[in-house]
C-alpha cells in the first residue's frame, strides 16, 4: 500500500543517517544512496547536512580526515553507537508490540466472522 | 563551480558558521545530486532551519564561544532592524495627533519609546566599549584586516551622522523659506525627494552597519568569557525588545480602535509592529538558547 504524506513517519533524517553510518564511515553522497536503497527515502543535500551538523554537535558522529576535504567521510562515535542501539531497541519493542496487537485484532475478527 | 545560479544563492543563504564548516562539502554534494526544484526547495528549507536552529561543531569550549557569539550577533542585527521599525512606527503615530489615543494607548507608547531610547543608549555605550576592545589590540599588533573590519561600521555611522546633519540644515532652510515646518510634508518642492533619499540611506546604513559589525565581531574572535558578558547584555536587550514590541502592539491596537490615522499611516504603523514581533521572536529565541552557556562558568 502506498504511504500517504499525512501518515506518521519513523524517517527522522538523523536516525536514517546514523543507521547508514552503523555499517562504517561514509561521505554524504554515499549516505544518500544507502538510505534510499534501504528505506526508499531520498534525503536532499540540505536535509542531510542539517542532520550531520546536529549529530556532530551532539557528539554522535565525527568527521574523518580525507584527501578530498570536499568529500569528508563521517562515522559513528561510541556514544553514537549507544544512542542508535537504544533507538533501534525501542523501535524493535514498539514494532513487536504493534504487530502482536494487530495479529490479535485480526484473529478475533476472523473468529467472529 | 557547477550548479544553477539559484543553487549558488541558496548555498550562500546558510549562516556563515555553517558555511565555514560544511559549505564546501554541501556545495560538492549539491552538484553531485544534480538540479531541480526539489533540490532547491530542500536547500531553502535547510538554510532557513540552519538560521532558526544554528548548530556549532568543534570542541565544547569552541561550541560555547560560537553559541555566545551567535546570540550577540543575532540580537545586534535584530536591534538594528528594530531601530528602523521603531522610527517608522513613531513617525506614523506621533507625527499627527491621534484623537482618543490618550490614556493607556498613550502610556504604552511612552513606556515603549522611553525603554527603547534607554536601551539604545546603553547599547551604544556598550557597543563602543566592545569596539575599543577589538580595535586597540588590533592597532597594537598591526592587524590590518581586523582594523579594516572594525573601521567599516564606524565609517558607516559617521556617513549617516553627516547625512543627518545635512538633512537637518536643509530642513531648517526649507522651514525658513516656506515659513512653516508643516510644508515639509508637501510634495513637489524637492523635500519629498530629499526625505526619500535620506530614508533609503538610513536603511542602507543600518543594514551595512549591522552586517559589518557582526563581521568585525567574528574576525576579532573574542574569548568565551568576554562573549558571555556580551551575551548577558544581549539577553537584556532582547528582553527590552519584547517589552517595546508589546508596548507598540498595545499602542497600535488603540490607534486602530480610534481610527485616528489615515490608511497610509496605518500601514506605516502596522508593518513596523509585524517586524518588531519577528525581531523580538528571533532575539528572544537566540538568547534563550544561549542561556545554559551564560549560566555555566
Amino acid at each position: 500500500m502506498p504511504r500517504k504524506a499525512e501518515d506518521p513517519k519513523w524517517t527522522d533524517p538523523g536516525l536514517l543517517v546514523m543507521g547508514s553510518l552503523a555499517e562504517g564511515a561514509r561521505h554524504g553522497y554515499a549516505v544518500i544512496q544507502d538510505v534510499e536503497a534501504t528505506t526508499g527515502v531520498r534525503l536532499g543535500p540540505g536535509t542531510l547536512y542539517g542532520a550531520l551538523a546536529r549529530l556532530e554537535e551532539r557528539g554522535l558522529i565525527e568527521a574523518l580526515e580525507a584527501e578530498d576535504s570536499r568529500r569528508r567521510p563521517y562515522r559513528l562515535t561510541v556514544r553514537g553507537r549507544e544512542v542508535l542501539d537504544e533507538q533501534l531497541e525501542g523501535m524493535r519493542r514498539f514494532a513487536a508490540v504493534g504487530r502482536r496487537r494487530l495479529a490479535q485484532v485480526s484473529d478475533t475478527r476472523w473468529a467472529g466472522a | 563551480m557547477s550548479g544553477s545560479r539559484l543553487q549558488r544563492g541558496l548555498l550562500l543563504a546558510f549562516p556563515p558558521s555553517f558555511r565555514a564548516r560544511y559549505g564546501d562539502e554541501l556545495e560538492t554534494l549539491t552538484s553531485d545530486c544534480g538540479q531541480g526544484w526539489r533540490i532547491d526547495a530542500d536547500l531553502a528549507r535547510a538554510a532557513a532551519g540552519a538560521w532558526l536552529r544554528p548548530t556549532f561543531a568543534g570542541p565544547p569550549e569552541e561550541r560555547r564561544r560560537r553559541r555566545l557569539e551567535s546570540t550577540t550577533a543575532s540580537v545586534f542585527v535584530t536591534w538594528s532592524l528594530s531601530c528602523l521599525a521603531v522610527a517608522v512606527f513613531t513617525k506614523a503615530v506621533d507625527d499627527q495627533p491621534v484623537p482618543g489615543l490618550r490614556s493607556w494607548g498613550w502610556i504604552a507608547y511612552l513606556i515603549g519609546s522611553g525603554l527603547f531610547q534607554v536601551t539604545l543608549g546603553a547599547a551604544l555605550v556598550v557597543g563602543f566599549g566592545y569596539w575599543l576592545r577589538v580595535v586597540v589590540p588590533a592597532w597594537r599588533s598591526g592587524d590590518r584586516r581586523t582594523l579594516l573590519a572594525s573601521a567599516l561600521p564606524a565609517g558607516i555611522v559617521f556617513v549617516w551622522l553627516g547625512a543627518t546633519g545635512l538633512v537637518a540644515l536643509y530642513a531648517r532652510h526649507y522651514a525658513a523659506v516656506h515659513d512653516h515646518y508643516q510644508t515639509w510634508r508637501l510634495p513637489g518642492h524637492g523635500a519629498g525627494g530629499v526625505l526619500a533619499a535620506y530614508g533609503l540611506l538610513t536603511i542602507a546604513c543600518v543594514g551595512g552597519c549591522a552586517i559589518s559589525a557582526v563581521r568585525a565581531l567574528q574576525r576579532a574572535r573574542l574569548g568565551a568569557r568576554e562573549l558571555r558578558v556580551a551575551a548577558v547584555m544581549s539577553a537584556g536587550a532582547a528582553l527590552s525588545l519584547l517589552v517595546v514590541t508589546a508596548a507598540a502592539a498595545v499602542c497600535l491596537t488603540r490607534v486602530l480602535d480610534v481610527g485616528g490615522i489615515d490608511t497610509r499611516n496605518t500601514l506605516m504603523a502596522v508593518i513596523p509592529v509585524v517586524l518588531l514581533v519577528l525581531a523580538s521572536a528571533v532575539s528572544a529565541t537566540s538568547s534563550a538558547r544561549s542561556l545554559p552557556h551564560i549560566l555555566s562558568r
